[in-house]
């Protein structure tokens, strides 16, 4: 790798920005992972800082399983973030719709509408646990070596995905 | 004053070169300062540069019209606008000032903020538009104050160069102008109190908020380089005259560096507030200002 | 105490901060991750019956006991380790870790059948 690639490698690692989306939670998760901005844990020591616009952010931690009203909305947000991202599921609600399986308000675990890089399980997990997805997920991000390339998709997210997510 | 003064103000001490990795610099102290108010770590000391790298790499989306070239054009331009806010600061004693450099230095400082606003409204974002409606209104507020303290003194010294209004001797109205620029500074630097541009819970990002990549690299780069000539401005009024130049420079720095660590005390230890308490605050300032100003004038008329 | 006062006694102190990958110890009788214990297990199932996410599987076939157990699908709430008269199921006092993949998380657990224990007394 060039010496420029080795700089934004070693950027990407170092700055992971995170905005966060509740995509239906019972805010549990959401509060934990606040929590992991207080000083006790302080997330500002791995450069982590809680962006407000997804368009800042690379890393999108995601909270709460996706019922159907909130599932545009993290598909839009998805697309919003510039490549390269990372996608981390905080709590077990995302990663498997936890207590909520089978509900006809849900639509289903978020793997099967964007790709999710890491999970982080607990219910709620603690902050020291969502700082530690956050960790893996800012080195999954430095190891993506082509800037321009999205997230791979594979095939049975293509068919759930709207244009828009597509042509990223 | 030759071309060779100029490029190295511009472009090495105290412009382009300098400015940038200071700018960096002051960012992290900030934040590191704000951190062990609130006891916890803070960012290790490269953090800016790394964020920096990190927006580099990022790809930015395809934007069409005249608005996608706009949105392209502001954060270059601010970034451009406050180096030469920095090169212009007199830290070193020398001839390379004019007479007037005061209102580009000025004028200079308040571009980032004008083209925020900008920035703001071309990205066609309601929050954007939000975001630059505020910065606005806050921009009139704090300029009112802090163009009526620098016009000031400089008119009581009979002089528009940053140089000999730096080096004129102290006065009472010096100082009355150097507190109102520390109560306007906060206002500039989007820093609480008067942080209203940047409310998160209220507007997501503000102007910047349809802003991705380099375009984002630029501001923020802009907004530390913001930090560096408002500093500096401080630190060259309240500087005193010194002839070596290498410990001018780091009587510079350091004074810089203090007016930076007042702030963040100031930031760390208020709340945000909203905009008529914000332009109240600067409306009052203001009368003061026009108290003091008109009475040391009728003073001095009648001294003489 | 003033504002001031405090910004002032916290620059002076040391940051409480917890040093990343530092991690506070976790309480006694923290709910972590599910472990069975083959050995202990009779096979009632129910564990799977009282779980509150399906988190845990169990099936009998005619000679083994399939217990399988999906931590991403579980809730941690300790309904299955109250159930267990025989205390084959155990609650992890560490939180569970983070991880990359679904499919490699889950566990599965496949042990012969024992022998039933009836009380004295039963001809059988």
């Amino acid at each position: 790798m060039s010496l420029w690639k080795k700089l934004i490698c070693l950027g990407r690692r170092k700055s992971p920005w995170l905005f966060h989306m509740n995509s239906g939670s019972c805010n549990g998760c959401d509060i934990e992972l606040i929590a992991g901005l207080t000083p006790r844990y302080d997330a500002e020591q791995l450069g982590v800082k809680l962006e407000t616009s997804p368009r800042h952010a690379d890393i999108i931690c995601i909270s709460g399983p996706v019922t159907h009203t909130a599932l545009e909305a993290v598909k839009t947000v998805y697309g919003q973030v510039p490549n390269p991202k990372a996608v981390v599921a905080i709590g077990s609600c995302p990663a498997s719709t936890n207590v909520f399986i089978d509900s006809r308000v849900l639509a289903g675990p978020l793997d099967k509408h964007i790709p999710v890089d890491v999970y982080v399980p607990g219910c709620p997990p603690r902050p020291d646990a969502i700082l530690q997805g956050v960790a893996k997920a800012a080195q999954i991000l430095a190891k993506r070596a082509d800037a321009k390339k999205a997230i791979e998709v594979t095939e049975t997210q293509q068919t759930n995905e709207p244009a828009e997510v597509q042509a990223q | 004053m030759n071309l060779s003064t100029i490029l190295f103000r511009f472009l090495v001490f105290p412009g382009l070169l300098f400015s940038v990795p200071a700018a960096w610099f002051y960012l992290w102290v900030e934040r590191k300062a704000m951190a062990r108010m609130q006891l916890r770590i803070g960012p290790p000391f490269m953090q800016p540069f790394f964020d920096f790298l990190k927006l580099l790499g990022k790809e930015v989306p395809e934007r069409p019209g005249f608005s996608g070239f706009l949105m392209k054009l502001w954060p270059i331009l601010s970034v451009a606008a406050a180096v030469g806010a920095c090169g212009l600061l007199p830290v070193i004693q020398s001839g390379a000032g004019f007479n007037g450099d005061l209102i580009l230095l000025l004028s200079l400082l308040e571009v980032p903020s004008m083209f925020l606003i900008a920035a703001g409204f071309s990205s066609r974002s309601m929050w954007g538009q939000i975001g630059s409606a505020r910065e606005a209104t806050m921009n009139v507020a704090y300029n009112i104050v802090f163009l009526m303290a620098i016009i000031g003194i400089a008119v009581s010294q009979h002089t528009f160069s940053v140089q000999s209004l730096a080096q004129s001797h102290g006065s009472i109205l010096r100082w009355i102008a150097v507190l109102a620029i520390l109560a306007c500074l906060p206002a500039k630097l989007h820093m609480n109190p008067f942080s209203l541009t940047n409310a998160e819970q209220e507007i997501y990002a503000g102007p910047t908020t349809e802003y991705v990549g380099a375009e984002l690299a630029m501001f923020e780069l802009a907004h530390g380089l913001e930090w560096v000539g408002a500093t500096g401005l401080l630190a060259v009024l309240i500087a005193p005259a010194i002839a070596n130049p290498f410990a001018a420079a780091a009587v510079f720095v350091a004074l810089s560096l203090l007016v930076v660590l007042v702030l963040t005390g100031i930031a760390a230890g208020t709340a945000r507030l909203a905009i008529d308490s914000s332009v109240r605050f600067y409306g009052q300032c203001a009368l003061i200002l026009i108290v003091i100003g008109v009475s040391s004038a009728l003073l001095m008329r009648i001294k003489l | 105490m003033s504002i001031v006062t405090l910004l002032l006694n916290n620059l002076s102190s040391r940051p409480v901060t917890l040093r990343f990958p530092q991690r506070p110890p976790a309480a006694p009788g923290y709910r972590g991750t599910v472990i069975y214990d083959a050995e202990k297990c009779t096979g009632c199932g129910m564990c799977a019956f009282r779980c509150t996410s399906r988190a845990i599987e169990f099936r009998n076939t005619r000679t083994h006991m399939i217990w399988s157990y999906d931590p991403g699908q579980c809730t941690y709430c300790g309904r299955c380790v109250d159930g267990c008269a025989d205390h084959a199921i155990t609650q992890s006092a560490e939180c569970p870790a983070p991880y990359c993949d679904r499919e490699a998380v889950k566990f599965s657990k496949t042990s012969p059948r024992k022998e039933k224990k009836l009380p004295t007394g039963d001809a059988e």
